[in-house]
């Protein structure tokens, strides 16, 4: 019965065919995609140490803040899209306030280049770590690579002795896609 | 009946691709957010300020006419002052060691009946914690057993100060009349944490 039905649907193909000759049509299928403007961080956390933030008079050594490095990777798949840096100063993990004469905080500025190979694609800095807002963001081009930051200007309250003990700050990249 | 069926299977056919559509409208675009933690140290750190004067010079001691002719004269107190002195971390203290006056010219030999050759004086370092740091040296006529020690009082947060010694009081071992020469002592002034001598 199977192999009866299937001959019947065959012959009636051949028997249609010859109506097709006639006039050949085409049906088109449009196929589209879109990739969407992204950004995004491949290595998105990172560490800078340093030993010791006090010179030998106890005041702030700013240069074992200023010319500190760490290295982001990441990457924007369009242009116009912005980079922008955000710092929050290293102030003291266990003393809530400073005695007389002494500071728990240390201010300093943050700049965040990103790189697409070896190219400088865009740079974003953060002046103030004091605030809690991030500097003046920065165009950025279609870009695969590193992002550096650079700790500077290193400073304390004027003529002030750092309190004793361990510190810790932050410095946020936000890569934001172009519209 | 035919004529409905065919307008809903139209309906369907337009509805597909709008909902195909929807499924291929590119999202709003977000921020992204990377973290560059900066951590750092401060070391606990005291330090004692230059003194005003290296040397505390009393001049003559002994006084040189009237009923104490030959014994100590009443000599004013001396200080010196440690400014800029200070400790980043609390829980720390003064400890002072007074070492008396003795005579360098005598090679330190015992002095005759009547005589000394020792002055004893009190050493007080000031102005850190409530309590201050105080020694009263007691040297024998000879000189022998010249040191003292004396500590403070825990001062609890950091603190930065201009620490004032005072050295008064000067006596000799029971009023002896005094062998002549130059006599010298010391005043060790030590900033650190408290419990550590």
């Amino acid at each position: 019965m199977k192999k009866f039905a299937i001959a019947a649907a065959l012959g009636a193909l051949t028997v249609s065919m010859p109506a097709f000759a006639a006039g050949e049509v085409t049906g088109n299928v449009t196929v589209n995609g879109t990739v969407a403007s992204k950004c995004q961080f491949t290595t998105n956390s990172a560490t800078i140490t340093i030993p010791e933030l006090a010179g030998t008079d106890g005041k702030l050594l700013a240069s074992t803040v200023n010319g500190q490095t760490a290295t982001l990777v990441g990457w924007c798949n369009k242009s116009a899209s912005t980079i922008a840096v955000n710092a929050t100063s290293l102030s003291n993990t266990s003393v809530a306030t400073a005695a007389a004469g002494f500071a728990r905080v240390v201010d300093f500025a943050a700049t965040a280049k990103a790189y697409n190979g070896t190219a400088l694609v865009g740079t974003a800095s953060d002046a103030n770590s004091a605030d809690a807002t991030a500097g003046a963001a920065g165009n950025v081009t279609m870009f695969r690579g590193d992002i550096t930051v650079e700790l500077s200007a290193a400073a304390t309250a004027a003529d002030t002795l750092l309190t004793a003990g361990s510190y810790q700050g932050n410095v946020a990249v936000t890569l934001t896609p172009a519209a | 009946m035919n004529a409905k069926f065919i307008l809903a299977v139209s309906g369907a056919a337009l509805l597909a691709p709008a909902q195909s559509f929807a499924a291929t409208t590119t999202p709003p675009a977000t921020s992204v957010q990377a973290d560059v933690t900066v951590v750092g140290r401060v070391a606990s750190l005291c330090v004692l300020g230059t003194p005003s004067s290296p040397q505390i010079d009393v001049g003559q001691m002994a006084a040189t006419s009237g009923t104490r002719v030959g014994k100590i004269a009443t000599l004013p107190a001396q200080s010196v002052v440690l400014d800029g002195s200070f400790c980043n971390f609390g829980g720390t203290m003064l400890t002072v060691d007074a070492t008396a006056l003795t005579n360098l010219d005598d090679g330190g030999v015992a002095p005759p009946a009547n005589f000394a050759r020792a002055v004893n004086y009190t050493a007080t370092a000031s102005n850190w914690a409530g309590i201050n740091a105080a020694a009263t040296t007691a040297a024998l006529g000879d000189g022998s057993s010249a040191t003292k020690t004396g500590l403070g009082g825990t001062q609890g947060t950091p603190k930065l100060s201009a620490i004032n010694l005072e050295v008064s009081n000067f006596t000799v071992p029971t009023d002896s009349l005094m062998v002549s020469g130059r006599y010298q002592g010391a005043v060790r002034i030590t900033l650190g944490p408290a419990g550590v001598e």
